[in-house]
């Protein structure tokens, strides 16, 4: 109780610019944990082998069905970092390709599933009570009503299998929790005396959702991606370990898992590699969002 | 306490009718697929009026409302789910034979999940800053990070080279033995201790694959919870007022922060259903979740619809079940419902 | 002075925050004590630090975040330090908090929340006695109808209800020292009388030593012996009640009084202009320079000490005795 108005009064007292003053804060705490930091480094990371993927893999012809039987199931080694696998294909290379497409699909997942979620959000929480607002949130219940991974199994086989499909699958199972985070957010929001204000002096709902409403909720709704984008490439990938989405023999880190059970525990690295690759793409992106999580919420408190 | 109950039943009931309206959307779904599920069940082979005389039995050539209605009505009067085109049997059959297989799979990870889960984050919060506290949020934070089939490669892995526990597959069980469908629970029943040992051997590795992850989220969630309400003013209160440490932890910080573990706790066991698939693939259980992705896999349009329905009910009948534990936890929820 | 008939002891007590903009300097060094069956006041605006030190001394500021230093804090002659003192504190302190309604665990009924208390203070009774005793405990706050109260939640009760059962639960345990930290801030202004009544009441009984923090300045003058005014950390004034109320040395203090209505004052009371100055990178004079009418040069640059006056009042002003100039 006591710092809150302590630090409002040396924010004003320091005069500068308080936007750019309250990123630099934000940065500096941001930088200061480690773990966010580590969390910011492997998201790079993996941004830039998605990016490069097809310069920087040492032997990019693997990606495909290429057939080389007598390098097959070499171990990891200086040539072939992470070994390869029974057609003799660089796991390492396919490992980065299926990074690709793991971000691609968590990508295209959000850019389908946040937008729509924070319209139908925006609109049915400062409509709280109105038929449009009922609308909205029993639809959104009613795809919140089965297990996501379930409906975004029963989405992606409904039409074609493939890379566009599994990302509509999965957005489909979860847009409803970003219509839910935003109504929640805007009902609350809508009660505060500024808001109610803006209202009276006549200013437009659209202007007020967009220029009041939409810069309050932005940073709780980044942090949410960040932390959903380590959750989607999980789902993504738990699906095409059961062969739905990327299909072969385009790599993905899921079939590459499942692909190489029947061949364990001799020839290990084609399971246990991107399996690892796996945990850490999520690991970074989770890390991120926990920095971007303290550092907001608290800027918040 | 009355008016929690009748709140929690109309929330069900409320569920019921997302499900029946689910169902619907689900089958102007299946119509919307490219192809005929009918023609493709049946092979290429199959003349024309057999092909038209199934779909009619099947009720496909008929108006989607008709479809849904006489579905619902077989739901309703008889608990008559329709026919799998991919196991030829009605699909209510395929449910009771597999649903509580994985049913007995989920309950003991379960109580795997609260339990580890739960003392693990409470062992955490204790010693905050510790070094073991240190090194439980770092293998709990990597247990999130990591995907179920992953650690059952790993444990794969593991058992292979020490060969312990049998690494997939379920013993038979006597079909004179069944009486709920729950292999070890079955057992049980007929006596039969020395097949129950078997069968919880054979569980152990899908039970650790698909619980490891939720105990790491639980067991975070538990220790932030514990470690918020340190800092309350009724934890000092009672600290200064005389109440003993161990009473002070077990009890007083316990049962509030238990309230946003048991929320998150129902979340997690019920999408531990959902996940369930990977690891009954992985580990070779004959299990609903994997009936269910090969009836989706295969577009069999009356199994999709059972198998939506079937998770949505199992859903909402944890989700309720959360309700109810929570208002128990919480005087505040038990007094302001019945207000 | 023998520092054994001491009921707390507190010498150059220093608690500092860490965070981004810098170090919060929120207590910079503060000593007071409290004798036997004595009652203290402290009073002193919102955020000066008086609930941070009511927690020091019961020994539960939680550190970190808080950064603490002191070269003592004693309670009844043991040091709060170590296991030891830990178990002295804990025999010797009840406390009071602000806010009722956060101060008992919401999850727990009323009878739990005080046998738990009995049973680590009183062990090994038989379960009718501990309910005698809690009823006992309920009778002496005047509460009515305590069965029902005993087998409530916190939140079917009324704010002045549970401050009752607070102060039925602070008391059940038979210690020297009495901390009431505003405890009638949170309710309403009918109530605040009665409550501060019967602590009161309760204190004197028992002769117990009590902290009193309140914004009642009319409760303090009537309730305590001696006052503590804080200002921004600082303890800037201490003398006997009376005396303090109403011939005040500090500026602070004289403002203070100033900006209370008194039914006989006319019109409405003057207030301070100006806030409490940051705690970060704090002023390094004095630090209610800004705010003082009497400021000059020296207030700037250099903090004035806690000195004895010629009439036993102790007063950290650069300027004390000039009363007449303003």
């Amino acid at each position: 109780m006591m710092t809150k108005e302590l630090k409002a009064n040396a924010a004003v007292e320091q005069g500068q610019n308080p936007r750019i003053e309250s990123l630099k804060k934000s940065w500096y705490k941001f930088s200061r944990n480690p773990l966010s930091m580590l969390g910011l480094v492997v998201v790079l990371a993996v941004v830039f082998v998605a990016v490069f993927a097809p310069y920087i893999v040492p032997y990019p012809e693997d990606a495909g069905l290429t057939t080389k039987i007598a390098e097959s199931f070499q171990g990891p080694s200086a040539i072939h970092l992470a070994g390869t696998d029974e057609y003799g294909r660089d796991v390492f290379s396919r490992m980065l390709i299926g990074t690709r497409s793991s971000l691609v699909i968590g990508l295209l997942v959000l850019a389908i599933s946040v937008p729509l979620g924070v319209i139908l959000g925006l609109v049915a929480g400062y409509y709280k009570g109105k038929l449009i607002s009922r609308l909205i949130m029993w639809v959104t219940e009613l795809f919140m009503a089965i297990p996501p991974l379930i409906l975004a199994m029963v989405v992606c086989t409904m039409f074609t299998n493939g890379y566009l499909f599994a990302a509509i699958g999965i957005a489909v199972a979860w847009w409803p929790w970003y219509t839910r985070m935003t109504y929640n957010m805007v009902t609350s929001l809508s009660n505060e005396l500024y808001i109610v204000y803006t209202e009276l002096s006549g200013v437009k709902v659209l202007k007020i959702l967009l220029s009041e409403m939409l810069p309050n909720i932005t940073s709780s709704i980044v942090t949410k991606m960040s932390l959903d984008m380590g959750s989607i490439i999980l789902t993504a990938s738990s699906m095409s370990f059961v062969g739905l989405g990327v299909q072969p023999p385009e790599p993905s880190l899921g079939a590459m898992v499942s692909d190489g059970i029947q061949y364990l525990p001799e020839f290990w690295w084609l399971t246990v590699m991107p399996a690892i690759v796996v945990v850490l793409i999520v690991l970074g992106f989770n890390l991120l969002g926990d920095g971007l999580n303290d550092v907001l919420s608290v800027e918040e408190k | 306490m009355r008016k929690t109950v009748v709140a929690i039943l109309k929330k069900l009931l409320h569920t019921v009718i997302l499900l029946l309206v689910l169902s619907f959307v689900v089958f102007s779904f299946i119509r919307l697929i490219p192809g005929d599920p009918v023609k493709i069940s049946m092979g290429p082979m199959t003349p024309e009026e057999t092909i038209a005389q199934k779909r009619s039995e099947l009720y496909f050539d008929r108006a989607l409302p008709i479809q849904w209605a006489h579905w619902l009505k077989g739901v309703i009067t008889e608990g008559d789910f329709g026919e799998s085109l991919f196991t030829h049997r009605n699909v209510a059959e395929d449910i009771k034979q597999y649903l509580p297989k994985s049913l007995e799979l989920v309950f003991y990870c379960a109580i795997l999940i609260l339990i580890v889960g739960v003392a693990v984050g409470t062992i955490s919060a204790i010693f905050k800053n510790s070094w073991l506290d240190n090194l439980i949020r770092f293998i709990s934070y990597l247990g999130v990070c990591t995907p179920a089939y992953a650690i059952g490669v790993l444990l794969l892995v593991f058992s292979y080279t020490l060969g312990i526990f049998p690494i997939g597959g379920m013993p038979t069980i006597p079909d004179n033995y069944v009486r709920t469908g729950m292999m070890g629970l079955d057992c049980l029943l007929v006596g039969d201790f020395a097949l129950y040992g078997q069968v919880l051997k054979c569980m152990v590795l899908p039970c650790l694959s698909l619980s490891l992850g939720s105990i790491a989220y639980m067991a975070r969630i538990h220790r932030g919870a514990m470690v918020e309400n340190i800092n309350a003013d009724y934890i000092a209160f009672a600290q200064v007022a005389g109440v003993s440490r161990g009473k002070l932890v077990m009890k007083h910080l316990m049962k509030p922060s238990f309230i946003p573990t048991l929320t998150i706790y129902g979340l997690q066991v019920a999408s531990l259903i959902g996940n369930a698939f990977i690891i009954e693939v992985i580990f070779r259980y004959p299990g609903f979740s994997q009936y269910s992705l090969n009836v989706i896999q295969n577009k069999d349009p009356y199994g999709i619809v059972a198998v939506t329905f079937v998770f949505g009910i199992i859903f909402a009948v944890v989700n309720a079940l959360v309700d109810i534990g929570v208002a128990f936890l919480d005087p505040r929820i038990r007094i302001n419902t019945s207000e | 002075m023998e520092k054994k008939n001491l009921a707390l002891n507190i010498e150059n007590l220093s608690v500092k925050y860490k965070i981004y903009e810098g170090i919060l300097e929120v207590i910079p060094g503060l000593s007071m004590h409290v004798e036997q069956a004595e009652r203290v006041g402290l009073i002193g605006e919102t955020g000066c630090g008086k609930t941070t030190v009511l927690k020091s001394a019961a020994a539960v500021l939680q550190s970190p975040p808080a950064i603490v230093h002191k070269d003592a804090i004693e309670v009844c002659g043991v040091s709060v330090d170590g296991k030891k003192g830990l178990r002295s504190v804990r025999r010797n302190v009840s406390m009071i908090f602000q806010d009722p309604s956060s101060s008992l665990n919401p999850t727990l009924k009323i009878s739990t929340q005080m046998t738990d208390i009995l049973k680590s203070q009183f062990p090994g009774k038989r379960k009718a006695e501990y309910g005698q005793m809690m009823l006992d405990a309920l009778d002496s706050v005047s509460m009515p109808a305590p069965e029902r109260v005993l087998g409530s939640y916190p939140v079917q009760l009324s704010g002045g209800m549970r401050q009752r059962v607070c102060i039925a639960m602070a008391l059940m345990k038979d210690t020297n020292l009495m901390l009431a930290d505003e405890p009638t801030t949170a309710l309403d202004v009918t109530i605040e009388e009665q409550i501060l009544d019967l602590l009161d009441k309760l204190v004197r009984e028992k002769k117990k030593s009590l902290i009193l923090v309140s914004h009642a300045l009319g409760a303090i003058r009537k309730i305590t012996d001696r006052v503590y005014v804080m200002y921004a950390g600082n303890v800037v004034e201490v003398g006997k009640t009376k005396e303090v109320f109403e011939h005040p040395h500090h500026p602070y203090t004289i403002g203070l009084m100033a900006a209370t209505p008194k039914l006989t004052g006319s019109g409405i009371a003057d207030g301070i202009a100006g806030d409490i100055p940051s705690y970060i990178n704090p002023p390094k004079g004095c630090r209610f320079a800004s705010r003082c009418p009497r400021c000059t040069q020296e207030c700037l640059e250099a903090p004035p000490i806690l000195a004895d006056m010629e009439d036993g009042r102790q007063v950290a002003c650069h300027h004390a005795g000039e009363e007449a100039a303003v």
